[in-house]
């Protein structure tokens, strides 16, 4: 226990929460792919951005600088700010590179055109263009740069076309200002980033009052925005949703929970059981996921609004059996509760196919979560409330069956009439309003109510970024190649600029380093920089004032600088724009590959991205919904189909009946209705998360369906009855499955709250339709002249799978449950010989066996032997070598017992007269008779997947009156028992020249009967399926006349049988060896096979000597049983632990009629 | 720097704008009421100029000359140099400045949505002629009203940053007593000045629709901005 909680603690303690809105995104997407490769090679896109509206440009100018300046003095916080370009700054440093990196062919124009003897006529028409020009931009630019320098090709390239507003940190009026921050631990997690931020902001208001001085701010607003703004505001606001939502899951949990059962101290421990849950689950994710994800933490109210069922199925059962044991109440609900927790981990394990990372997180930890509450219930809460509080008869338990709760047929109709109206009504709204829209948009993925999110769309408003942006990555293993890309891209974006696909594009071109141009045109750069004086006194002669010269005299300089130092042309502009562009444009790789970045806008109301050339990479979060959505419908319909085909199955296995399974489904058809209809009322749409609802809904509220078909079978319709007992838990359950989705509608990420407030619409759409439709429809289709009246049988089964497993408190695991069977009946084949006849390890599937009505789960066929399961483990028998199929099935084994414990029960309770009442003793034994029979299992499939295993036979006396019998043709009656190995006793005796007929009953289905017919069939052994038909006793009896040998097990106990002894206790056993003596005067003949050290061995026990006379009565025959079950007590005592019996077999206990043990 | 210099010539050629504005303070509201009054008669208008232009980069002014027709409500001609060297029509809502030396033109859409120096370009334009006074105010205001040399002075100053970024100041001159426009002059971010001094005006005389049609030579090399048809 202290290791348990330490670990916990451990667990906990380096719990991380990962909050990269990226990480919610599928990593096979490429554009998802993109979009990670540029958050990591590309600093800026983990920048803070501070954004300053003011009312004039000069303010707003002002608080920009000041803020950039006193943050760039934070060492301690800040790696870099900007607030600008720095392209004014640096203009000659710009200039001066760009033209080292044209083609050298346009260095040769220049050149020329600045010829001595070219250059006055040059300045003459410049003059003139300048005295007549009405472009204000032209103007500029001849008067500050008369030798036309600035005029570099394609430099105009650097404004997108479309792109009115190329200042990244200014708005067209000035009145907006943005300032970049680059922090000093671009990673940091999301806490420390709130930290930050707020030490940030601090900075900034101290800048605002210096700067602008007005306290109330009214003309002057900042902002915080990027990355680190949104990942801290995401993350932040995710754990308040987290202790915000599980408080309030809790309160209505109480609420509910108190309401009901209105006792303290069980609500406080339901409150630390669900509290402990949650810290488990939570460390098992640390654990076992490493970082979570922030959406997944949604996961712990859905989670305790699952979980509380449990705690609610156990405490209801143990209040209305106040007598039984805690034990038994565990025994009780511990399948009902692992069953749930299984089938809904299941469906949330099942988000795993949805294709978001998130959402598959949130879907481990809510299924690790039902598994640790389901635990934590069982084994944790239950002994904790045990004995507490009075119970209640009258909840559920005391129901008088047939009370006057059967609606009449007028009620019946008016519910049918409301369902049809409820139908047109549904029809007619999504006629008229259509079905929900699915958006495309990846919106639900962010959050929603965000300051910062706010702060970027004013951003992006002001800068004049109307239209959708992307990134456009382009890879290569050095700039030129980098380059040639960007040029092939070109004419693909500008044919998508002319269908309207894409609206502008901005490629970095212009400013992109070409190495191999700058070590050419350097000769050329330097012969130019050496004629800076000639310039000069030309322009002074044109008429140019010193104001002119300036921006002409820097770059030549610069030219002359790089061809006479040898320091060479730098690869990116000097100055302060060099230092911006740079990583603004380009990155590299580990590998030392470059990677150029565009930008590409397309418009708002057209999805996705343009398609372009091979090679070149487009991402941005704007455009991948239509990706996103792709995948995910696509996965979600797989899913619910997959999930639509379980559920009939489950409907199937629940019902046995194709008309409450055709009502199951019509009732989630018609709760699926009803919320598209109120979707479609309010508005709401599908988008990327909350189409994942379809499955998750019809895998949580399914089992609503079963739970009240079966109680209105159980309660015989009687609505009332059935209200009070599956209603009202239906509605608890139902109440805090909605507190546990509903909670998360106020979360502050948009797609989690409308998942949540889907799946919370429907089950409430799923409860009305169950409680108040589908009992009607259920009455309609069963009606009967008279009512119907419940049926034990019936109710013992539903008990099974009551949502509270309490309802008519489920005695059936008690051993007078057998006195529920049907009273004694005139003898026939199916009663007497079918379930001693089987050769089939019925203890576990004794479906086909005439269980009497009313038996435990324990005494009932196991689910899982049915023709599939055992198709496929003969299947693999035979592929696979006997040690490590032993080793499979003994952990099966295992496993089942641990979930089945009440298998166990029974085990011993069947072995007590047999090794004695030693408690620890019967505990050891039982258990080796649970891993012995898995080895039996493992033989009987190597024996029918055609794998013979040796068998020995023991040096006994026995064999040879046996061959004498056979070879005497006089019929031969094989009496066996449960006992190791008995079914390869079949082909022994094939081996042995005998081929015998084996009594069956007919297997749980048909499929399986035939299957096992034919396995026996090839090892020449005979089948006779018995059952209802009274001829097939005649076959027997014609098969042991013609001389014939004839198998059958005595040991099996059957509701109709004779009152024999066994063990010294009353057995109700067969008659039907003692009968067919009577009616043949067989030769009987008592065998086993036992598995010891080395093998199956085959034991012939002395024969049975009788005298027909001794047989001739029922009296008789019930002695002449006793005698036939005596023969093989010693051999069973010799070895108890190969007595396989799972079913109770003694008449009322192990101590019998009060006799007392030997 | 090159945003900067860009912005001295801005509005160049445009520096009628003022001249048919209204607005303004109160203590220069009738001044204004009596200018839009008097505008308001004016539906057609032609004029010889000359224009100075006191650039900051060059040592001696540029001087050339040249021609505005205007008609009211939506079109108008502007010609520089002789021959003309830079022309602006404006027919309706599209803007056509042509470069016949550099056999260019440049086609702007009117009421578009325009952004940038082109959105500035255009509301500068539409301040020339204005529909009522409540339009002119919310474009300028008059910062000084003075008499020097027989010419009624008065300062103007756009209301919005974005213009103030091109041109920081305007002065109009009116004749004092028919208020007819005398003279423009554009003062610039970096000091440099654009005059343009009117004479032989001629108003309400038929005006040849030939004036303003944007029809361009083909072979010319055309440039659309934005939405232009």
């Amino acid at each position: 226990m202290p290791l348990g909680v330490l670990l916990v603690v451990w667990s906990l303690y380096r719990l991380r929460l990962d909050s990269d809105p990226l990480s919610l995104l599928p990593a096979g997407l490429p554009s998802v792919a993109t979009l990670r490769e540029h958050q990591a090679l590309f600093p800026s896109a983990r920048e803070l951005l501070i954004t300053v509206k003011a009312g004039t440009p000069e303010e707003a100018s002002a608080l920009a600088e000041g803020i950039a300046w006193d943050l760039g003095r934070r060492k301690d916080l800040v790696e870099s700010t900007r607030w600008d370009t720095g392209f004014r700054e640096s203009i000659a440093d710009t200039v001066a590179w760009a033209w080292a990196q044209r083609a050298p062919m346009d260095l040769e124009v220049l050149e020329q055109r600045l010829e001595a003897g070219r250059i006055a006529q040059e300045l003459a028409a410049c003059r003139e263009r300048l005295a007549t020009t009405l472009d204000p931009a032209e103007i500029a630019r001849l008067a500050y740069d008369p030798l036309g320098l600035l005029d570099v090709p394609g430099l105009s390239g650097m404004e997108a076309p479309g792109r009115a507003q190329a200042d990244p940190f200014s708005s067209s009026d000035g009145t907006f200002r943005v300032v970049s921050v680059a922090p000093l631990n671009p990673s940091m997690p999301y806490r420390e980033a709130a930290v930050w931020l707020g030490r940030i902001r601090g900075v900034v208001e101290e800048a605002r009052q210096r700067i602008v001085g007005n306290p109330d701010g009214k003309t002057v607003r900042v902002a915080f925005t990027g990355y680190v703004a949104i990942m801290a505001e995401t993350a932040n606001g995710m754990e308040r949703d987290l202790t915000s939502s599980v408080t309030l899951t809790l309160a209505v949990i109480c609420l509910l929970f108190w309401v009901t059962h209105r006792s303290l101290k069980p609500l406080a421990w339901l409150v630390v059981s669900l509290l402990l849950t949650f810290l488990v689950t939570l460390a098992l994710g640390s654990l076992v996921l490493g970082e979570l994800n922030v959406i997944s933490c949604g996961f712990a109210s859905v989670m305790m609004g699952l979980v509380v069922d449990y705690a609610l199925v156990g405490y209801q059962e143990m209040r209305a059996c106040p007598g039984r044991s805690l034990g038994q109440i565990r025994t009780a609900v511990m399948p009902g509760i692992l069953w749930s927790a299984a089938t809904t981990a299941g469906t949330f394990l099942s988000l795993h196919f949805a294709g978001l990372p998130g959402l598959s997180e949130l879907g481990t930890l809510t299924a690790m979560g039902l598994v640790v509450g389901a635990i934590v219930t069982l084994f944790w809460f239950l002994p904790r409330v045990a004995g507490r509080g009075p119970a209640r008869v009258g909840e559920g338990e005391g129901l008088e069956l047939g009370e006057a709760g059967v609606p009449g047929p007028f009620a019946r109709w008016l519910a049918v009439a409301g369902t049809c109206v409820l139908m047109g009504f549904a029809v007619g709204v999504l006629a008229l309003k259509g079905w929900p829209r699915i958006e495309g948009a990846s919106d639900p993925l962010m959050p929603r109510n965000s300051a910062s999110q706010e702060a970027m769309e004013e951003l992006r408003s002001e800068l004049g970024r109307t239209h959708k942006t992307s990134w456009l990555l382009v890879r290569g293993p050095d700039p030129e190649s980098v380059h040639a890309r960007f040029a092939e891209a070109v004419p693909g974006l500008e044919d998508a600029r002319r269908t309207g696909a894409v609206v502008g594009f901005q490629l970095p071109s212009v400013i992109w380093p070409l190495p191999t141009h700058s070590r050419t045109n350097q000769a050329t750069l330097g012969r130019l920089g050496g004629r800076a004086d000639e310039f000069r006194s030309r322009l002074l002669e044109a008429g140019y004032g010193s104001n002119a010269l300036h921006l002409a005299d820097s770059i030549l300089q610069r030219w002359h600088r790089w061809s006479g130092s040898g320091e060479g042309i730098p690869t990116w502009p000097e100055g302060v724009f060099g230092r911006w562009v740079a990583p603004m444009t380009s990155a590299r790789d580990r590998d030392g590959s470059w990677i150029g970045r565009g930008l590409v806008e397309t418009p708002s109301n057209r999805e996705g991205f343009p398609s372009l050339s091979s090679g070149i990479q487009i991402a941005g979060w704007e455009n991948l919904g239509p990706e996103l959505l792709a995948r995910v419908v696509g996965r979600v319909r797989v899913l619910t189909a997959a999930i639509a085909i379980a559920l009939t199955l489950c409907l199937w296995l629940a019902f046995r009946r194709w008309t409450e399974v055709v009502l199951g489904l019509g009732a989630l058809a018609l709760s699926f209705g009803l919320l598209f209809t109120v979707m479609s009322l309010t508005g709401a749409t599908w988008n990327l998360l909350n189409l994942v609802a379809i499955p998750l809904i019809l895998g949580t509220s399914v089992d609503s369906t079963i739970h009240v078909q079966l109680a209105l079978r159980r309660q015989g319709g009687d609505l009332r009855a059935v209200w009070r007992s599956t209603g009202v838990a239906l509605l608890l359950c139902a109440g805090a499955n909605i507190a546990g989705f509903g909670s998360l509608a106020w979360s502050s990420n948009a797609g989690l709250a409308s998942l949540d407030l889907v799946c919370a619409g429907g089950v409430v759409c799923v409860l009305v339709v169950v409680l108040l439709l589908l009992p009607a429809w259920w009455l309609v289709l069963h009606r009967r002249p008279k009512g119907l009246s419940p049926s034990p049988g019936l109710q013992a089964e539903a008990n099974d799978l009551t949502p509270n497993g309490s309802s008519g408190c489920t005695n059936d695991l008690t051993p007078n449950a057998m006195g529920q069977s049907p009273g004694p009946k005139p003898w026939t084949m199916k009663e007497d010989l079918s379930p001693d006849a089987s050769e089939e390890p019925k203890d576990l599937s004794p479906g086909a066996t005439p269980i009497p009505k009313g038996l435990s789960p324990a005494s009932k066929p196991s689910h899982l032997y049915g023709v599939w399961a055992w198709w496929i483990a003969l299947q693999v028998a035979r592929r696979i070598g006997r040690r490590p199929l032993a080793g499979v099935t003994r952990l099966g084994m295992r496993l089942y017992m641990a979930v089945r414990p009440d298998r166990l029960d029974l085990v011993r309770e069947n072995l007590r007269p047999v090794v004695g009442g030693e408690a620890s003793r019967l505990r050891a034994i039982a258990k080796a008779n649970g891993l012995g029979f898995a080895e039996k299992l493992v033989d009987l499939w190597r024996l029918e997947a055609g794998i013979r295993s040796r068998v020995r036979l023991a040096p006994e006396a026995g064999w040879h009156p046996f061959r004498e019998a056979v070879a005497s043709r006089k019929g031969v009656l094989l009496v066996t028992v449960h006992l190791g190995n008995w079914e390869l006793g079949g082909p022994l005796l094939a081996d042995l020249g005998v081929r015998p007929l084996v009594l069956s009953a007919a297997e749980p289905d048909s499929g399986l009967t035939t299957l096992r017919a034919a396995a026996r069939a090839h090892h020449g052994v005979d089948t006779l399926v018995v059952g209802s038909d009274p001829f097939a006793f005649v076959e027997v009896i014609r098969r042991l006349q013609e001389g014939g040998v004839v198998a059958l097990l005595l040991d099996r106990p059957v509701g109709s049988g004779v009152e024999s002894r066994f063990f010294g206790r009353p057995f109700m056993a067969s008659p039907a060896a003692a009968e067919l003596a009577r009616a043949t005067g067989a030769r009987i003949f008592p065998m086993v096979v036992i598995r010891d050290a080395e093998g199956p061995v085959a034991r012939a026990l002395p024969e049975v000597v009788y005298d027909r006379s001794n047989v001739a009565d029922r009296e008789l025959r019930r002695t002449f049983t006793t005698r036939l079950l005596a023969t093989f007590e010693e051999v069973i005592r010799e070895h108890p632990e190969q007595w396989f019996q799972f079913v109770p077999v003694w008449k009322s206990g192990p101590s019998g009629d009060g006799v007392s043990g030997p | 720097m090159i945003r900067g210099l860009r912005n001295i010539a801005a509005g160049l050629g445009f520096s009628l704008l003022g001249v048919f504005g209204e607005g303004v303070p109160d203590p220069h509201e009738s001044i204004l009421r009596s200018w839009i009054e008097a505008s308001s008669h004016l539906t057609r208008f032609e004029a010889e100029f000359r224009q100075t232009r006191h650039l900051k980069a060059l040592t001696q002014p540029l001087v050339s000359t040249g021609r505005v027709w205007f008609s009211a409500p939506d079109q108008f001609r502007w010609e520089l140099g002789d021959p003309p060297q830079s022309v602006a029509v404006r027919s309706g809502d599209t803007l056509l400045i042509l470069s016949p030396r550099l056999r260019r033109a440049e086609s702007y859409a009117l009421g578009g949505n325009l952004t940038g120096p082109g959105r500035d370009l255009m509301g500068l334009l539409e301040g020339a002629f204005p529909r009522s006074i409540e339009d002119w105010k919310g474009r300028f205001e008059i910062t000084a009203v003075s008499t020097n040399q027989g010419v009624l002075r008065l300062d103007l100053r756009p209301r919005s940053p974005a213009a103030r970024k091109l041109m920081p100041a305007l002065i109009v001159g009116l004749d004092p007593g028919s208020l007819g426009l005398r003279l423009t002059e554009m003062v610039m971010v970096d000091g440099s000045r654009i005059r343009s001094e009117f004479g032989t005006l001629r108003t309400n005389a038929p005006i040849s629709p030939e004036l303003f049609r944007l029809d361009v030579d083909p072979t010319w090399k055309r440039i659309r901005n934005d939405s232009t048809p």
